[in-house]
């Protein structure tokens, strides 16, 4: 960790952050101000019942009950929705871990002054990390106070054992979109939207398909399910460790492989 | 025996099947300025990305003042101030938050910094992007030349830099010289490589073809000629030893590179009947050109 290096990612990604963070807070106000109105919808309900299972699960769940402000945040929020937005953030920050400084030419200046190479990539994604851990707080902050202002019910015991599940998934996202970036810096943020996109329709396809229900072992998405977590109130911590067990070890894997080969400049 | 600050022995580095540098040997020895020369694309920059760490020799060894280019490249880049020829610098930030990010990497002050911008006519408070690429040269060399380290290596420092400009950082580099600093600068320009350096290399193609000192290529006697006679210039000229790039510009005038003792082409040419004579020393270029030669398709140096 070099605390030079640290600074200035900081400094070069503190605005995105503040701005990731008023849209996201934005979002969780507009998305909390309107669950009172919607849930007094006469017969919504068995509106949503007539959706096909497979349609309500690709969204995030199946149990739509709006009545429960945790299921509604789940769907509405939590399950996609924030995987989209967080996700476009993690993918950026992870592409100038190593890619985009490659790109922009600047490696060469970074890699020649007396830092491992392997400090690069770990310092910078300790930054991530906290840039990821701060809008995760500011949405989970912001949902009990938008959900204490509307008394729309919140679980704050759900949401607090629901941040670090969602910090641990997206740190999982970031590690190996960094290795990812450093295996094929050119195309590495589309590979990892792509292979994120893949991972979250294999959970689907495992959930819905009964005779390969296993390949959703495979999918990080699986051991991401905000609406167990809210409802239950209990951190899963195995699904926490693996999550972030794949983040650290393909961080660790991107380090290596920064460290010991050549940099295509 | 002289101190070696560089020593590269067999000194290997390929892109796949591609050739970056071929058993490259060279020693710099500390204190020298040495000049690298080579055309665009001969393996300058590759040569100094592989002493820098930045490359991993295919095979082959180099020592950067006595550390292994590659296992010990953090201890390399600790003590050598290295300008790259191409590394872009971070248009978000200013000069002076460079000089800040850059200081705090290697334990230093500002004020050296601060002292070569003033030396350089060069605007701190402005964020790079909107810096001309003059000016990003300038604090690029800022950066390189602030750390006040044993060795610089630098891959064509004088780029995009005006002739005055030229002139400061050649004075610069003379007193850092005066100061026992070793320096090894890249670049296509003889001419420049003449200014500043007391021993000079030539790679082409990747391959090391010869080292000289300066004062050694002055005295190998090449001319180039120009004679305008009265009436048909003889034929013999052509094929005479120490003739070479002969050119008939015209029926009466030629031009060629001469090679050697002057009595022998005065005699040929007192047979002649001669109207204008022009006989000058040769560029260095010329010289390395003739004794290296420019290689198929070379660009030249």
């Amino acid at each position: 960790m070099n605390l030079n290096l640290a600074r200035k990612t900081i400094h070069d990604r503190w605005r995105n952050t503040l701005f990731y963070g008023i849209g996201i807070v934005a979002y969780t106000l507009m998305i909390t101000a309107i669950y009172p109105s919607f849930s007094n919808i006469p017969d919504i309900d068995k509106l949503l019942e007539n959706y096909p299972e497979d349609l309500l699960r690709l969204f995030g769940g199946t149990q739509f009950d709006l009545t429960n402000f945790n299921s509604y945040i789940n769907v509405e929020f939590l399950g996609l929705m924030l995987v989209i937005i967080l996700g476009a953030y993690v993918f950026t920050f992870a592409r100038s871990v190593t890619a985009g400084e490659i790109k922009e030419g600047t490696m060469e200046l970074l890699i020649t002054q007396p830092i491992e190479r392997w400090e690069v990539v770990v310092t910078k994604s300790a930054v991530m990390l906290a840039g990821i851990t701060a809008l995760m707080v500011s949405v989970v902050v912001s949902l009990i106070a938008f959900g204490a202002m509307f008394d729309v019910g919140a679980s704050y015991a759900g949401l607090a054992a629901y941040l670090p599940v969602a910090i641990a998934l997206f740190f999982c996202i970031a590690g190996y979109s960094v290795l990812i970036a450093v295996l094929v810096p050119r195309h590495g943020a589309m590979a990892a939207v792509g292979l994120t996109i893949a991972l979250y329709l294999l959970n689907f396809i495992g959930e819905s398909v009964k005779s390969v229900r296993w390949v959703r072992y495979a999918s990080i998405f699986h051991y991401y399910n905000p609406a167990n977590v809210l409802d239950s109130g209990s951190v899963p911590w195995i699904d926490v460790a693996v999550l972030a067990g794949v983040g650290i070890a393909s961080i660790a894997v991107a380090a290596y492989i920064f460290q010991h080969r050549d940099i295509n400049l | 025996m002289d101190e070696i600050a560089i020593s590269a022995r067999g000194l290997t580095k390929y892109y796949g099947k591609t050739v970056g540098i071929e058993d490259l040997d060279l020693d710099v020895y500390a204190g020298e300025l040495f000049g690298f020369l080579g055309p665009n694309g001969a393996g300058k920059t590759t040569f100094m990305r592989t002493l820098m760490g930045i490359f991993k020799p295919t095979r082959g060894t180099a020592t950067v003042l006595g550390n292994d280019c590659w296992k010990d490249s953090v201890a390399v880049n600790r003590e050598v101030g290295y300008l790259s020829g191409s590394a872009q610098l971070y248009d978000n930030l200013t000069g002076e938050e460079h000089i800040e990010f850059i200081s705090r990497f290697n334990g230093m002050g500002k004020d050296p910094g601060y002292t070569l911008a003033r030396r350089f006519e060069l605007e701190l408070d402005r964020k790079v992007e909107g810096y001309s690429s003059g000016m990003k040269q300038k604090l690029a060399l800022i950066l390189v030349l602030m750390k006040d380290s044993p060795l610089l290596i630098m891959d064509e420092p004088t780029n995009a830099l005006d002739p005055l400009m030229q002139q400061k950082l050649n004075q610069v580099l003379r007193e850092r010289k005066e100061s026992g600093t070793t320096i090894l600068f890249s670049s296509h320009n003889l001419p420049e490589v003449e200014r500043l350096a007391a021993r000079v290399g030539v790679i082409r193609e990747g391959h090391l073809v010869g080292t000289e000192r300066i004062e050694d290529l002055r005295n190998k006697r090449l001319r180039n000629v120009e004679v305008i006679f009265n009436g048909a210039a003889p034929e013999a000229l052509a094929g005479m030893e120490g003739v070479s790039n002969f050119t008939q510009v015209a029926g009466n005038r030629v031009q060629f590179r001469y090679k050697g003792a002057m009595n022998p082409l005065v005699r040929a040419l007192g047979s002649s009947d001669v109207a204008d004579l022009n006989i000058g020393h040769a560029s260095l270029e010329d010289v390395f050109l003739e004794f290296y030669g420019s290689g198929e398709g070379g660009e030249g140096l």
